[in-house]
């Protein structure tokens, strides 16, 4: 069911481009558009990776996957079942 | 009113419902097994440090949020790497409370995907952000009491199941009680840091600061009830394996003819948990405007929403994963970062006061001698 984050994915476009980008450029905020953009590619990308199912990105749960080993030490320490 | 649009009364309801709708899912400190409702009760002593910790910033620094102060005190190079990492923390937490959001609607409805849910909450909580923060405010009065009238009502309804055979031993051992603490000092507890993105823009925050610190005994509290409660009905084995505990406790209440109470509850669940997904959708909208130093966040709450959406999808793609990652693995990092945060910054500040305040005060440092002032016409 993954495919059906196209559509989502086109309606946030529509959004983004109707609420937040045709108002940035009118008000000639440059530099908010510059950080909302940004941030849309990221959310943007990831979607279609997620659609898509190819895993091309990095997984941003790595970065708690590397709690692992502090867990484990954690647990043992504490006696968690 | 038009740069305060929090009441402290609004305020203290959402301080109410982001405590309250964090955890219905599932029972906090569980690892302390059947002592989980006593890792709640000290859990929550932890989280009034977080909360006096932020109030007390706010006191010091009036207007400012938390972010703000960060660099202030710290500096422009420190200050936004803590930013960076509380923006994590709080990122975290978010995607964590949404997975939970949008896995309990699909439990309920499996017909829907969970795409489709996890987006239908993001909307939800867009549509809430670009109406204004004065709407979150309203949102939290509006429900607060609904929420506690549903919740008593559960507790009291479900008790004749309890069987409190099933709290004992009480506080056996230390260390697993240790590891609930900690655990539950985590979520939910530490999350209130979050409102000091938020306390700025309440009004008379001075006046009620004891309605605030009230609202957050009356959660903890409750929090307490409702776990002792599950952990009698179902047991500590059953309370940490079933996905939603206090759901499956609603499912076994009934009179009679009277069965599927549970949907009674569904109003609890969907008031008490898109709330705290809004306050931290916001607060990430606030932290990364503080970060990039951007005049207004209103930009930022569709990409954000994007972000939050798509990330929570990709990062749990199931239940297990989500298990490990988000209740075992992240609390080592959330929890030094929320406690910390505010700790350091009011050191810090503190620090930063009583120099300024020893080199104005003239008894603290040995006078100078006054230089001998000019007559007004200088003898010729």
């Amino acid at each position: 069911m993954a495919s059906v984050l196209y559509y989502i994915l086109i309606l946030f476009v529509l959004l983004f481009i109707f609420l937040a980008l045709i108002p940035s450029l009118k008000q000639k905020a440059y530099y908010e558009i510059l950080v909302a953009t940004c941030l849309f590619l990221i959310g943007l990308s990831y979607g279609v990776d997620y659609a898509l199912q190819s895993s091309i990105l990095p997984n941003p749960n790595k970065f708690l996957a590397m709690f692992k080993p502090v867990y484990q030490a954690f647990s043992g320490f504490f006696e968690i079942k | 009113m038009e740069n305060r649009p929090i009441s402290s009364q609004q305020f203290s309801a959402l301080l109410f419902l982001l405590l309250i709708g964090s955890v219905l899912v599932y029972v906090p400190g569980i690892t302390a097994a059947q002592s989980a409702w006593i890792a709640i009760l000290a859990g929550a002593v932890i989280g009034i440090w977080v909360l006096y910790a932020v109030i007390s910033l706010h006191e010091m620094f009036p207007g400012q949020r938390i972010t703000q102060i960060s660099t202030l005190v710290l500096g422009k190079v420190p200050g936004t790497i803590l930013n960076i990492l509380f923006l994590w923390s709080i990122f975290i937490f978010a995607c964590g409370l949404l997975y939970d959001f949008y896995i309990l609607l699909n439990f309920i409805n499996p017909a829907i995907a969970v795409e489709v849910l996890c987006f239908i909450i993001i909307l939800t909580c867009v549509y809430c952000l670009y109406q204004g923060l004065n709407i979150i405010g309203r949102l939290g009065e509006l429900s607060v009491w609904i929420s506690l009238i549903f919740l008593i009502l559960g507790i009291g309804i479900a008790l004749p199941l309890a069987d409190f055979s099933n709290l004992k031993p009480l506080a056996s051992a230390w260390k697993p009680l240790a590891a609930g603490t900690f655990f539950s000092a985590d979520w939910p507890f530490a999350i209130v840091v979050v409102l000091g993105l938020f306390l700025p823009l309440v009004a008379t925050i001075k006046e009620h600061t004891k309605q605030i610190y009230g609202w957050y005994l009356i959660s903890a509290l409750l929090l307490a009830i409702l776990s002792a409660e599950t952990l009698a009905i179902l047991g500590p084995e059953l309370s940490e394996s079933t996905r939603f505990p206090l759901f499956l406790i609603y499912r076994l209440i009934g009179f009679g003819e009277f069965r599927r109470l549970e949907l009674i509850f569904l109003f609890l669940w969907l008031i008490s948990g898109i709330t705290p997904i809004i306050i931290l959708y916001q607060g990430l909208n606030f932290i990364v405007q503080d970060i990039f130093r951007l005049k207004d966040y209103i930009k930022l709450i569709l990409p954000l929403g994007l972000v939050l959406g798509v990330f929570t999808l990709y990062m749990f793609p199931s239940d297990m994963l989500y298990d490990i990652l988000e209740n075992k693995y992240s609390p080592l990092f959330t929890f030094p970062v929320n406690f910390l945060y505010p700790t350091l910054l009011l050191l810090a500040a503190g620090i930063q006061k009583k120099r300024a305040s020893s080199k104005s005060t003239p008894g603290s440092a040995p006078a100078r001698p006054e230089k001998p002032s000019l007559p007004a016409t200088r003898p010729r």
